[in-house]
Formats: structure tokens, C-alpha cells, sequence
């Protein structure tokens, strides 16, 4: 009878651990290794859509974590002094896959750099445009991404501000030049506009 | 004694098929939904997520999938879904691209079949658009005090993807249409507002370049 038992118990402590362990290897199974190379970046969370961390360290350059597959994971990061603050999600699907995270520079660090380009961009819209825009008042000069975009708000100077449409107009600064990446308008879209970055679009249509 | 022995083997082999059962079938369908897929060819292969699969259930996470159905003799049919937290079926319909594909079709059981699954096609697709798109429901709408009026169409080239008209508007009215389709959580990157009646200066213009 304690022998039945004995067996008894070491059965059930296979069967526990046979469980145990196929669960374990099932999540390994089930997840790829991610690598994530960083740069000017103070702290890295990574996140997944539950919000439960991953992973999460300070002054990293490079690491790899294992993601379930299939699913989304919310990468947030801490720029360096003159770097963006922000998150991404990273779609994970059945293979591994390397996250490259390069914050741009901060919001502070581009206005200050775009009151330095306000004259060039004008120059730009002035050779482009010539003469038509003369008829507009130039405004919201904004950069973006390392300061080789941008962005710039036209209405009609002689009319009432609330009367007349907005145009904005993107930018782009090659070889030291500005020029004229898309016409102006009210709204850019990803479909016509596949030279500008998405996010770039997504900035200017909501500003 | 021996029968004993027997009822208790039984029993301790039944559970661990169960067990079995659990581990390999029910564990790794966990946080994952029944999603049917139908298709015409039947015998045609779909991949989802590069894997490959034949006409059946697969257990796929919520998520937004492309779906490419492949059969030698028809062209390749694509489509794209939202899988959410409930099932769901999606039938991709292919189109023959070779005579012995389009004699099949001859057959009245097998326009049948196809006509069936293209209805769930198209009740699927509805599902998604108005599923990613809820504000379709509140158009057209009009403001008098913009004023403006905002309505939808459907772009002709996949006839899923929706695009907004405003019309009747000032430049006032293009506006605060514009902030009512931000209100309404409408990504103004991917779908295309036109606005009737706008006359961009420029437009038509050519740009001159600064090293010309």
C-alpha cells in the first residue's frame, strides 16, 4: 500500500513537471528573439500590449529580448540632451526581427534650429512660388525628424485669417538646399505623398 | 485484482490523452481566435503571417493580417483583415488565369459555390470598413454654421477604402470640417478628404527650382 502511494506521488510529480516544462518550452517556442540597437538614447522600455514590461534598461546600445509572435509591443524611449522623448509600436510576427531606435531631435532643439532657417525657407517658397506667393503671409515654420524637414503654414495676407485656407507646404533640405517636396495644400496624404515620411504627414496635417 | 489493474490503467490513459490533448491542441490556441477561411479553389493555399495554410480554421492572435491566396492556374487573390476578439470567416474568391481554370467555371454547382463565397467576401469587407471606419455611420453630415457638408465614397481601384467630400463650404467651413474629421478620430494621412469647389493657386503651378 505506501509503495502504491509512493508511485502514486511520483507520478503526479512527472505528470507536474512534464506540464511545467511544456509550458515553459511552449513560450519559448512561441516567441522570437528581438534585438534592439539604440543610440543617443538615455532609458528604453519596451512594452507589450497589455502594458506589462518586457524589458526595460538604462543607456543601452544594443540587447535582445524574446517577444511572443504575433503581436504588438510599445517601445518608449528617453532621448539624450537635444533628443525626442517618445514611444513606437513594433509590430512582431513569426520571425526575429532587429528594432533600430534613433530618436530625432527634441521639439526645444528644432525650434531653435528652425528660427535659424526661416530666411532660407522663405527664399525656397519665394523661387518656387514666384509670383503668387507674394499674395501670401508666410507662418508656422516648423522642423522635423534632424532638421532636414519642414513645414510652412501660407494664407492669404489680404484677407481676414478666418476667412482664407490654410495651405501647408513640406520642405526638404538636400546639400544644404531647401527645396519644395509637395505642392501646397490642405492636407497630405501617405498614398500621394510616399517621398515624405508618414509621420512628417501625420505632424504637419494635425498642427 | 488484474481487472483492477486494468479499470486504473485505463483511467491514468485516458487523462493523460486528455492531457496530451491539452498540451498540444487547446495551450498553444491560448489568447488566439478561430478565424474559418473559405476559398475558390478549394485545394488553393493562403499564407497568413508567412505561413502556409489550406482552406480550414487557423487560430490566428487579434491583429491586422494580409491574406494571399495562391493556386497554380488562377490569379493570386489578397486580402487584408482585422481579426478582433471574436470568430470570424473570410472567403477569398480567385480568378482563373488559365483555360482549364475557366472551364471549371462553366460548371453551374461551381459559380454557385463561388457567388456564396463572394457574398462573405463582401459582408466581410463591410465588417472591416465599418469596423475601422465607424464614423461612416454619422454621414453625410452638415453644419450650417460652417457651413459645410461631409459625405463618403468608395475609392474605385479595391472599393474598400473610403475617402470624405466636403462640399458647400468656405474656406471657414473647409475648416472646421477638417477639425470635425479629427474629432471623429479619422486618420487625415490614410483616407483622403476632397474638397469640392476649392481652387488651389498651386495647384497648376509649376515649381521653380532654386539651381535652374
Amino acid at each position: 500500500m505506501q509503495m502504491n502511494k509512493k508511485r502514486l506521488f511520483a507520478f503526479i510529480c512527472l505528470i507536474a513537471a512534464a506540464i511545467i516544462g511544456f509550458v515553459v518550452l511552449y513560450r519559448y517556442i512561441d516567441s522570437v528573439p528581438v534585438s534592439f540597437t539604440a543610440t543617443n538614447i538615455q532609458k528604453i522600455t519596451v512594452k507589450n500590449a497589455d502594458g506589462a514590461v518586457l524589458h526595460e534598461s538604462s543607456d543601452p546600445s544594443a540587447f535582445s529580448v524574446r517577444i511572443p509572435k504575433q503581436t504588438t509591443i510599445e517601445v518608449g524611449f528617453v532621448g539624450r540632451e537635444g533628443y525626442e522623448t517618445s514611444s513606437r509600436n513594433e509590430r512582431i510576427g513569426n520571425k526575429p526581427k532587429t528594432v533600430s531606435i534613433k530618436p530625432y531631435y527634441s521639439t526645444s532643439r528644432l525650434a531653435r534650429l528652425s528660427a535659424n532657417e526661416q530666411g532660407a525657407l522663405t527664399a525656397a517658397l519665394q523661387k518656387a512660388y514666384s509670383p503668387v506667393i507674394a499674395q501670401y503671409s508666410l507662418s508656422d515654420f516648423k522642423l522635423y525628424h534632424f532638421g532636414e524637414w519642414a513645414s510652412v503654414t501660407l494664407r492669404r495676407a489680404d484677407t481676414q485669417a478666418s476667412r482664407t485656407d490654410s495651405y501647408r507646404v513640406i520642405l526638404k533640405k538636400e546639400s544644404g538646399a531647401w527645396s519644395v517636396e509637395t505642392s501646397p495644400a490642405l492636407l497630405f496624404y501617405e498614398n500621394s505623398h510616399k517621398t515624405v515620411p508618414v509621420d512628417i504627414l501625420r505632424q504637419v496635417n494635425y498642427s | 485484482m488484474i481487472q483492477r489493474k486494468h479499470i486504473i490503467a485505463a483511467v491514468v490513459g485516458f487523462l493523460l490523452l486528455c492531457l496530451l490533448y491539452f498540451l498540444f491542441v487547446t495551450l498553444p490556441r491560448i489568447g488566439k481566435v478561430p478565424v474559418e477561411i473559405a476559398m475558390h479553389p478549394s485545394d488553393a493555399k493562403v499564407t497568413v503571417n508567412d505561413e502556409t495554410h489550406s482552406s480550414g480554421t487557423v487560430y490566428l492572435k487579434p491583429g491586422d493580417y494580409t491574406l494571399i491566396a495562391k493556386r497554380e492556374g488562377w490569379d493570386d487573390a489578397t486580402t487584408t483583415v482585422s481579426v478582433k476578439d471574436e470568430p470570424r470567416s473570410i472567403a477569398l474568391v480567385l480568378e482563373p488565369n488559365s483555360q482549364e481554370a475557366r472551364e471549371l467555371l462553366e460548371n453551374e454547382s461551381v459559380i454557385t459555390e463561388r457567388e456564396a463565397l463572394a457574398g462573405i467576401a463582401a459582408n466581410a469587407r463591410g465588417e472591416d470598413i465599418r469596423a475601422k471606419t465607424p464614423i461612416l455611420s454619422k454621414l453625410p453630415y452638415s453644419d450650417i454654421f460652417g457651413p459645410f457638408k461631409i459625405d463618403f465614397g468608395f475609392n474605385q481601384d479595391d472599393n474598400r477604402t473610403p475617402y470624405f467630400i466636403v462640399s458647400f463650404a468656405t474656406a471657414k467651413g473647409r475648416r472646421l470640417a477638417i477639425e470635425w474629421l479629427k474629432k471623429q478620430e479619422v486618420d487625415l494621412v490614410k483616407t483622403e478628404v476632397i474638397f469640392e469647389g476649392l481652387n488651389n493657386p498651386f495647384s497648376n503651378l509649376e515649381v521653380s527650382h532654386a539651381d535652374e
